[in-house]
């Protein structure tokens, strides 16, 4: 079975039949007809005995990643373009497991996943980021009759052909409706904050580049890794106007329709400048 | 007599100048530090292993305060670079 997540093509291999039938219907709107150039292939293996480990631990040894949560263990060579994973027959066990793989392997193609909730709307992606508890699948149900949803919980971000692209994920917290394999430009990243006046407010690129930092889902201990990633989220940062919003006391069309201004305004002036 | 402690940034950080400041992650903590101002000075003149006498003296030639205090502020300052081991003295 193959799937595209964020443009990047996966191959699932799995002697499992009912693994198989429920990761097809879990990622159904993700699955690839047939490989695409460059595919990670990812072997998994069954009956994983869980063991309770404080936090996934990532530890790498030149261009393999050895990872381990409580209920998986895998190497990821990302030479290679392998992993092989040894899994617990629980449900969405595989799930975590590729969001960490993901984690991984979206810094060799320029990319990262944000804790967020991403819409689509007209072709502009907007981003809501936060941690938990902070309103993503709130938005995410406010949001669905009008904007298309992009993940309710990881949305990715890569840098594609000099564009810096959002992405939808199968990575999804509690929200129930339906999300499709999509792709849009980034127009704004946005921090979920109550009490902001007027219902958004635009921030400087300091406190921007570390509020994202912050709500990046991200494993590595190794100093290359956390290079290429701050260097990509400063370019992030450089291109993308970042704004702190309370979307629980003002209308989320009202807010994007103000973000959507106020970044077209910047636009022109910037272009009046040039 | 001066000091003798050459320091150095520690090679297991990741950095980033982000306008006037500089973001540093430091790979042993995994925290990320924001350096303002002087502070994002220093850093760049922690590039190459420098002497800190050498290092209060450049900060002192580049920014209008008494040396003593300039002095005193760059110390404290790279204690806690150190604390947070974002540098390496050595010597």
């Amino acid at each position: 079975m193959f799937l595209s997540i964020g443009g990047i093509c996966l191959e699932i291999k799995s002697n499992n039949d009912d693994f198989m039938l429920k990761t097809a219907q879990e990622f159904s709107a993700f699955i690839f007809e047939k490989e695409m150039v460059g595919c990670y292939l990812i072997e998994v293996n069954h009956g994983y005995v869980s063991k309770e480990v404080a936090a996934i631990n990532v530890i790498k040894k030149e261009d393999i990643f050895d990872v381990a949560g409580d209920e998986f263990r895998g190497i990821i060579n990302i030479v290679q373009k392998t992993a092989k994973v040894d899994i617990a027959d629980l449900s969405g066990v595989f799930n975590c497991f590729l969001r960490v793989f993901y984690s991984i392997i979206l810094l060799e193609n320029n990319g990262f996943l944000v804790h967020s909730v991403g819409l689509d709307y007209h072709s502009k992606g907007y981003l809501f980021a936060g941690a938990s508890e902070s309103g993503k699948t709130t938005t995410a149900r406010m949001a669905k009759n009008d904007y298309n949803v992009l993940s309710d919980e990881l949305v990715m971000i890569r840098q594609v052909n000099d564009e810096i692209l959002l992405f939808s994920t199968p990575f999804n917290g509690e929200f129930e409706g339906f999300i499709s394999s999509s792709s849009v430009p980034l127009h704004s990243i946005s921090f979920l904050n109550k009490n902001i006046n007027n219902g958004f407010q635009q921030i400087a690129r300091i406190e921007m580049f570390a509020e994202l930092m912050a709500n990046i889902f991200f494993f590595s201990w190794d100093c290359k890794s956390n290079q290429r990633l701050i260097n990509l989220v400063n370019r992030v940062c450089e291109d993308i106007n970042g704004y702190r919003v309370d979307l629980f006391n003002y209308n989320i069309r009202s807010v994007i329709n103000g973000i959507s201004e106020k970044n077209s305004s910047q636009q022109s002036n910037s272009l009046a400048a040039g | 007599m001066g000091s003798v402690k050459r320091i150095v940034r520690n090679n297991q950080t990741a950095w980033q100048q982000v306008e006037e400041n500089v973001i540093v992650v430091t790979n042993q903590t995994r925290k990320m530090h924001i350096l303002q101002g002087i502070g994002g000075r220093i850093w760049e003149l922690l590039e190459n292993s420098i002497n800190q006498d050498e290092l209060i003296e450049n900060i002192q030639n580049e920014y209008d305060a008494p040396p003593w205090q300039i002095q005193e502020d760059v110390e404290r300052f790279l204690k806690e670079l150190s604390e947070k081991t974002m540098i390496e003295i050595i010597g």
